[in-house]
């Protein structure tokens, strides 16, 4: 027995050591031929074959036309030194001078640096790194046996001449944002090898590569409209148009720059949607970072590459008791009249709720406990229709899930239902009023959008078209759910209007009757809240009767003043009208003369 | 005292490893020092390098015996690993959402190592019984569904080599000649079964191996490979100094195809000193096999240095146009955390084996 336990295992381990040694030999001698027995077939280097790099990406565009991101090419410049050797008896240093001046010209470049990389050792050294194509198209002009360049210009190059083994150019494909930052979180960036990360290009990266078709096949097709056709089709023929409007994204970029640096705020983020389709026509935030030199951030900020807009989350505050509202009317729990007692405070769970200015309102209607906010008045509002009531609106307003935007890494946020064992009874009221939840800011701006849409709840997406071989099939708008009663988005806008004329001055749009509502949140940090730190928002749209558009302001930790009504509603009153204009809607009291004709 | 294990720990080996490691990380510099973009390689691999090490000590320090016990726990553990992929759609487990693009695993890289935990442990239960059919056969059937599993990622060179692994294993363990011959012959039979069933994508990488011509395109690579190693000549060209991978006409050059940045770079003589380190680590790990005071540890040990053999062969012999292009990083020198942690917490079973080979010592 001993024997056979020990005995045959040696055996058959020398056994495996002989098949290990034979096959490395085998390897051994392959890698011989290769390098050593046969070098003279590969001994040139192959310049020839690598000319693209990857395969081409489709270009994005705005509504109108206008690029966001496209495929371009740059080319390498790079000399050979060795290959002046003995160039017909001449001296090879005085080539090489000659050479350095005449790409110093075409380069526009030190001729010194050029000269430092005809001297390198090596085959081969790069010159430039990226000239464009009319540049290398120069450089070919040169090669000896090309037709000499003609025009005064050319006069002072005439005597310059290379061969192909001398100068060469090699192509090479880049991803370029032509604006830089803008837009940055929605685009997302593509690296060297053509993959793309973040934001609608990776969401539609298989399209955008020409790997799959449409998801929309079955979608009619119509022929590209012309004010698309400059950028378009694309050299991979699969190209996306957007539903981001260029000039609202560049008015909301501004105004948040503007907003994050007076305020001294952390950072922030502006979503404008249009509530009758849900389409994104501008979604900014900061911090943001430039997706043509994205690998800058890789290594010490990575967490740049988020949208905040749809993979953070933040307890939304007072904006939430829009939600609330709604649910309470939609249930027929109260009315816009419905009286409640305020005595300023209110204890839950445990926990003791009090207003934003620590008094007691006394008797208040349901209006005035959205005008003046309060958290005591909407927290009886919520125990009056009950948890179950509650939050099956919350459920129905899309909290909790993703919205299934078309745009990659969205979250769900995080709701605790009355099902789950980690919702105590304290929950309740503070949900009422946005805290002890958590939303992302597109769940939010959905959200507000089904009021101003009559009470339908559109999917927000950010595709308009998608562009496959000349035939431009457009994006349907998909309408999730009714989630309340038009009757009750009636009356809550006109109670929202009463918050804006009543509350925000700031927030105001002269011509325009305007709908919001402002929410300053504490922070949570661990298992408490900060003591200073808030997220101020504002959530409002206009025009009220017939809106054209949402818009959700949220400033992170604003330093002059902890108060959504104070540092983000102005900037609602900044943008709107802006806005407006870009979305050519008439004044109210001309559409309503309009109408009546 | 666990200090004594220590002196049987075998420093030739971990000598080796860190040379290979070291290797790996100029190469990948070289072949990354002209793309900024992918600068951060370099500094990426000597993380994983240094957390790899730390686990590869601290297996070493565990009783690989006690692993023995829990060996149908690793056995779910392996197929739970290899399934999640199915269940969340993406072949990218544990990631978290915003570092997607770095910190990412690959379910099959460790599902090797439970593997090989599992069979050995089944493979030394049985050792005395292993001439008898039903034992040969219970042991692939234990086999079948993490290879099933792993080809269906889909990852057909990781399959091969778990396959590899487990036929090496079934050798070693006492497989009667008659029957090896009779499963190689069996395995021949299916082999036009099997053909028939890869997928698209494989059945063409294998017929571009055979007549590169029918797809100048697709063996683009393979081709700027040959001429990376070819030009490398008796020494090389020098680090850095490659044309052919600084210049990016080899793709991939930090992981796949870093050989043939190294046999470019560094000539005949530095890919031979490759091998040597290989074949020293090899010779290293089959004495830790023989020293072993049980088949549990020797097969365990049989098994890592399968994996390391088979997938340095399947690797090098792609560069070399001996094998097709097949997705398996070379051990201990492509840019990959999954496959460098992997391989290390391998080393550290072989060295936990190494340190306990004889009577405990009082």
């Amino acid at each position: 027995m001993l024997d056979r336990a020990q005995g045959r295992p040696a055996l058959r381990l020398r056994i495996l050591q002989i098949v290990l040694a034979v096959i490395i030999l085998i390897l051994a001698a392959r890698l011989l031929e290769l390098q050593a027995l046969r070098p003279e077939r590969y001994r040139v280097s192959g310049g020839v074959a690598a000319q693209d790099s990857r395969p081409p990406l489709g270009t994005i565009l705005d509504i109108n036309g206008q690029p966001l991101a496209a495929d371009f090419f740059l080319w390498k410049v790079l000399v050979n030194p060795q290959a002046f050797q003995d160039e017909g008896g001449r001296q090879a240093e005085e080539e090489k001078q000659r050479v350095a001046l005449c790409l110093a010209e075409i380069l526009d470049m030190p001729a010194g640096e050029i000269l430092n990389a005809l001297h390198q050792d090596g085959v081969y050294a790069i010159v430039h790194s990226g000239v464009s194509l009319e540049v290398a198209e120069e450089i070919e002009r040169h090669y000896q046996g090309e037709t000499p360049p003609e025009g005064d210009e050319a006069q002072a190059l005439a005597g310059c001449r290379w061969t192909r083994g001398q100068v060469w150019t090699s192509a090479y494909r880049r991803r370029f944002y032509p604006q830089g930052e803008f837009l940055a979180h929605l685009l997302g960036f593509v690296t060297p090898d053509g993959d793309s990360y973040y934001g609608v290009g990776e969401k539609y990266q298989e399209f955008l590569r020409g790997e799959t078709g449409s998801p929309l096949r079955r979608q009619k097709a119509h022929t590209l409209p012309a004010d698309f056709s400059i950028y378009l089709p694309s050299e991979a023929g699969h190209d996306l148009i957007l539903t981001i409007d260029r000039g609202i994204q560049f008015v909301i970029e501004r105004a948040l720059a503007r907003a994050v640096q007076s305020t001294g705020a952390e950072g922030g983020s502006i979503i404008v949607m249009d509530p009758a389709t849900g389409a994104i026509l501008g979604s900014a935030s900061i911090p943001e970072y430039d997706p043509n030199t994205y690998w800058r951030h890789s290594e010490e900020n990575p967490a740049i590459f988020i949208d905040p807009t749809i993979s953070l989350v933040y307890e939304p505050g007072s904006v939430f008791k829009i939600v609330t509202v709604a649910a309470g009317l939609d249930s027929g729990a109260v009315t816009p009249d419905s009286v409640f007692y305020d005595p300023g405070q209110l204890e839950a769970g445990g926990h003791v709720f009090q207003n934003a200015d620590r008094q007691s309102h006394g008797e208040v209607t349901v209006t005035e406990i959205l005008v003046h906010s309060l958290n005591v008045g909407v927290a009886q509002v919520g125990e009056k229709m009950g948890p179950e009531t509650f939050y099956k609106y919350v459920a129905r307003f899309g909290f909790g899930r993703k919205t299934g935007v078309d745009l990659a890494h969205e979250v769900d946020g995080l709701v605790k239902f009355p099902d789950s064992r980690y919702w105590s009874l304290s929950d309740l009221p503070a949900n009422t009023f946005g805290q002890g939840i958590s939303v992302t800011p597109l769940q939010m701006v959905t959200a507000v959008a089904a009021v101003a849409n009559g009470g339908m709840l559109m999917r927000p997406h950010v595709v308009d078209m998608l562009v496959e071989d000349g035939q431009a099939i457009k994006v349907p708008p998909v309408a999730v759910a009714q989630v309340i009663r038009p009757e009750t988005a009636r009356l809550l806008t006109e109670m929202l209007v009463t918050v804006v004329e009543q509350g925000f001055s700031r927030a105001r749009v002269e011509g325009y009757r305007v709908a919001g509502k402002s929410g300053t949140a504490q922070v949570p940090v661990g298992d408490r809240y900060h003591e200073e730190w808030t997220i101020a928002s504002f959530a409002g749209f206009a025009p009220a009767d017939d809106p054209a558009f949402v818009c959700l302001i949220k400033l992170d930790k604003p330093k002059t003043s902890p108060w959504g009504g104070q540092v983000a509603a102005p900037v609602f009153g900044e943008i709107a009208p802006q806005i407006l204009r870009i979305l050519q809607v008439p004044p109210d009291a001309e559409r309503q003369s309009l109408e009546e004709d | 005292m666990a200090g004594r294990y220590w002196r049987h720990f075998d420093i030739v080996l971990l000598v080796v490893t860190l040379l290979l490691i070291g290797l790996g990380i100029t190469m990948i510099h070289s072949a990354t020092s002209s793309v900024p973009e992918l600068a951060v390689l370099t500094q990426r691999q000597i993380i994983y390098a240094g957390v790899g090490l730390a686990l590869m000590f601290l297996m070493a320090a565990v009783d690989y015996r006690l692993l023995s016990s829990l060996s149908l726990v690793l056995y779910v553990v392996t197929l739970g690993f290899l399934g999640a992929v199915f269940v969340t759609g993406q072949a990218l487990v544990g990631a978290q959402r915003w570092i997607d693009i770095g910190l990412s695993v690959q379910p099959s890289e460790p599902a090797k190592l439970l593997t090989i935990l599992v069979l050995a442990r089944f493979l030394a239960d049985h050792e005395e019984e292993m001439g008898r059919w039903r034992y040969v056969l219970a042991a692939i059937a234990m086999l079948i569904p993490p290879v099933v599993l792993t080809y269906l990622q889909p990852h057909l060179s990781g399959a091969i080599v778990l396959l590899a692994v487990g036929a090496v294993m079934i050798f070693m363990s006492g497989l009667r000649w008659l029957h090896a011959l009779v499963f190689g012959l069996a395995g021949a039979a299916a082999a036009p079964v099997l053909w028939f069933s890869l997928q698209d994508y494989m059945q063409e990488r294998v017929l571009i191996f055979l007549n590169p011509q029918s797809d100048p395109a697709a063996s683009y690579n393979i081709e700027q490979a040959l001429i990376s190693i070819g030009s490398g000549g008796w020494l090389g060209k020098g680090l850095f100094r490659g044309s052919q991978s600084q210049l990016q006409f080899l793709r991939v050059s930090h992981a796949d195809f870093i050989f043939s940045v190294l046999a470019e770079e560094l000539g005949f003589i530095g890919a031979l000193v490759l091998l040597l380190l290989l074949v020293i680590m090899l010779w290293r790990l089959l004495r830790i096999a023989e020293m072993a005071r049980d088949g549990f540890g020797r097969l365990i040990v049989v098994g890592v240095a399968t994996v390391v053999f088979v997938q340095s062969v399947i690797n090098i012999g792609m560069n070399l146009r001996l094998l097709p292009v097949t997705g398996i990083p070379l051990p201990f020198v492509s840019h990959g955390g999954s496959s460098l942690v992997t391989l290390l917490l391998g080393l550290g079973l072989a060295q936990s084996v190494a340190m306990r080979h004889r009577k405990i010592e009082f």
